[in-house]
């Protein structure tokens, strides 16, 4: 098998295996699409340099607007998940280190939510970084 | 005008009418062998059974390929499709005319046929069943020509019963005339000045409603 | 392909409607002006009797319009010229194929008509849809009905698809295969959809574009995130006496002792500001469904005609 990490795989992408939009779901429908492709960019589901569905392509199989894909795809690409090359299509980014810069902006958001729900219930910092310690233990032992 | 899909259309019309076709050109045949056979009651029988088939095959054709287009919507679906309704109108008008023309002419050629076969029968009645066939072409030309102008099945039938009325007078007017009343006891094929007089009013009468109804047909612009 | 946001080569409109005018008893359109982009999704969303399916026979030339011209694929259209409809696939909810005459017949009289017919891909429909080829169509169900009619312009690959309430009455299953199947148009960008309906969320999706119709005139057209982030709603508190401010598109929706809801249809940051320092508290400033902005619009347009 050859070097993974230069190798560009063309995904196959099934309808509904891999991103599943909800229409009950009140976000617009193109932040949806950012978001599950982030997060599969996150956990590795899409390792840097995969090739994306075309905008046409991927708006076909997930019956949506074109206009939600070309949305999705910009934005993506502002962010540098993506990159585009001009008559080749998208794929995911090759910056290293990619995949962990979108987790730590998700770990930062996190983290943002817990310290103002703490300093909303009235928790001290030791008692903060308690709780965070103990749920880091807690999910280290989850992966033995 | 685009002669591959007026062809498509009319064959297509026809292989709808199948059944009917079939039903009524047999029936046509059939009603022509009984008023050949012997004795006046068989010829009588014949003589109405022909005629209720020529009627039945005319209302069973305009309804089935020019009502049922209008009423089911399928003409929306047909036009949908790439024919002009210069097309669609030459098809339809000629398919309907061909369509009842079968039996028709089958009855015609099948009862000249016989009177020459049959020893008892005299030629001379030929003229007389020319005129009786004619009528009845015109009036269901008259009926086309109602059906595609109001798209009315209501309509259509007055016109049906109208003509009815007027066959049978013309038949009785006919039956009274001192020349035609004679003809069928002629051992020759006559064709007076009447007959022909006749003919005449019948054939403009065919030609006037065929034309109009094919003029509607095509300067119709809504076709919904 | 590449991401940007340029439409496709040609600069032909798929279909163009200007001034189109058509009187009736009870009903009347007026001065409807639609322009189609080719390789887009449209969706026309309207009340039942709005006029959608009007305007949509009077792009196949099933109807002629008292005044105005059409012009589809760069070709005006007639009920003289055929050529035309070679490339266009239409559906209407009313159409309907020969009852005694199986789905067999069907496909094999269209396909005698489009040299461009797919027997290939119409075989792989049959199965898609869960169709019976030699099922007579007076023994269809109204969904396999649709399906049909769809499946005979599906299978000759038209540029143009105008399609008139297609998914009305179907259950959700034939919903999902209809649909899915029509996206998969999107692939080529040289085709274009135009697509009918009154239910909104239908066409939400899958749209590129918008057109509200209204009792025989275009209310809004616009592209679909533009109505989704232009239209808002602000829920507000205020006393008696207070005055809106004038804001531009900015209509009141209902008030309810001391709260009023205003909807606005072209949002900029910086309206919250501008209410609040108006005298009122802003409870809440919401985006609308397509829904919402929908009968918002319909309303703000019949207000205006009075």
């Amino acid at each position: 098998m050859t070097d993974e990490s230069r190798v560009v795989y063309t995904v196959y992408m099934n309808k509904h295996s891999w991103i599943t939009l909800s229409q009950s779901d009140p976000r617009a429908l193109y932040l949806q699409v950012i978001e599950q492709i982030q997060r599969r960019v996150a956990v590795g589901d899409l390792p840097p340099g995969t090739e994306l569905p075309s905008i046409r392509q991927l708006a076909a199989d997930l019956s949506v607007s074109v206009i939600t894909i070309k949305r999705a795809y910009l934005e993506l690409e502002r962010e540098g998940t993506i990159t585009t090359r001009q008559g080749k299509g998208s794929m995911v980014s090759d910056h290293p280190g990619l995949q962990s810069s979108i987790a730590q902006r998700e770990l930062d958001e996190h983290l943002n939510q817990a310290a103002q729900l703490g300093s909303l219930l009235g928790l001290s910092k030791t008692e903060m970084q308690r709780r965070i310690a103990e749920a880091y233990e807690k999910s280290q032992r989850k992966q033995k | 005008m685009n002669t591959q899909a007026i062809q498509i259309l009319f064959l297509k019309d026809l292989f709808l009418s199948r059944w009917p076709l079939f039903g009524y050109l047999v029936g046509g045949l059939l009603s022509a062998m009984v008023t050949y056979l012997p004795g006046e009651t068989a010829g009588f029988i014949g003589f109405i059974l022909m005629i209720t088939v020529t009627i039945a095959a005319g209302i069973h054709l305009i309804g089935v390929l020019l009502l049922a287009e209008s009423i089911d919507m399928t003409r929306v679906f047909v036009m949908s499709l790439p024919v002009s309704l210069l097309d669609y109108s030459i098809a339809k008008i000629s398919v309907v005319l061909v369509a009842f023309l079968i039996p028709w002419l089958a009855m015609l050629a099948s009862l000249t046929v016989l009177t020459f076969v049959v020893p008892e029968a005299k030629p001379g009645i030929l003229p007389f069943l020319v005129l009786l066939f004619l009528f009845m072409l015109a009036g269901f030309c008259l009926q086309l020509v109602t059906a595609v102008v109001t798209e009315s099945v209501g309509w259509t039938i007055v016109v049906v019963v109208l003509g009815n009325v007027l066959l049978n007078l013309f038949l009785k007017s006919l039956w009274e005339h001192p020349v035609i009343s004679q003809l069928h006891k002629s051992e020759v094929l006559l064709w007076p000045p009447i007959v022909l007089q006749i003919m005449a009013i019948e054939a403009i009468v065919i030609l006037v409603a065929l034309g109009l109804a094919f003029l509607f047909q095509i300067r119709r612009r809504d076709l919904v | 392909m590449s991401t940007t946001l340029h439409q496709p080569h040609q600069s032909m409109a798929a279909a163009s409607l200007r001034g189109i005018a058509k009187s009736y008893k009870h009903f009347r359109l007026n001065n409807i002006d639609l322009e189609i982009e080719p390789g887009t999704v449209n969706g026309l969303i309207g009340p039942n009797g709005a006029g959608k399916s009007t305007i949509m026979r009077i792009m196949m030339g099933l109807v002629t319009p008292d005044q105005g011209t059409v012009s589809v694929l760069g070709q005006p259209i007639s009920s003289r010229d055929a050529s035309a409809k070679q490339d266009i696939g239409f559906f209407s909810d009313d159409m309907r194929l020969y009852k005694s005459e199986s789905i067999a017949f069907h496909m094999q009289f269209v396909r005698s008509l489009f040299p461009g017919w797919d027997e290939v891909y119409a075989q792989q429909l049959l199965d898609r849809f869960g169709l019976i080829a030699q099922q007579k169509v007076k023994g269809l169900s109204h969904g396999q009905r649709v399906k049909s009619l769809l499946l005979l312009i599906f299978a000759r690959r038209p540029k143009l698809l105008i399609l008139d309430e297609p998914t009305n009455g179907l259950d959700p299953v034939a919903k999902q295969e209809v649909l899915s199947e029509l996206m998969q148009i999107v692939n080529d960008e040289t085709r274009t959809i135009l697509y009918s309906s009154h239910n909104t969320q239908d066409v939400e999706q899958v749209s590129d574009t918008i057109t509200f119709i209204d009792r025989g005139r275009v209310i809004a057209s616009n592209n679909r995130d533009e109505f989704l982030d232009g239209w808002r709603r602000f829920k507000l508190q205020a006393p008696q006496n207070w005055q809106a401010p004038a804001i531009d598109g900015m209509r009141p929706e209902s008030t309810f002792g001391n709260l009023r809801v205003m909807t606005l249809d072209r949002y900029q940051t910086g309206v919250e500001d501008r209410l609040q320092s108006s005298g009122a508290t802003l409870e809440s400033s919401e985006s609308m469904t397509l829904e919402e902005i929908f009968v918002a619009a319909v309303s703000r347009g019949r207000e205006e005609k009075q």
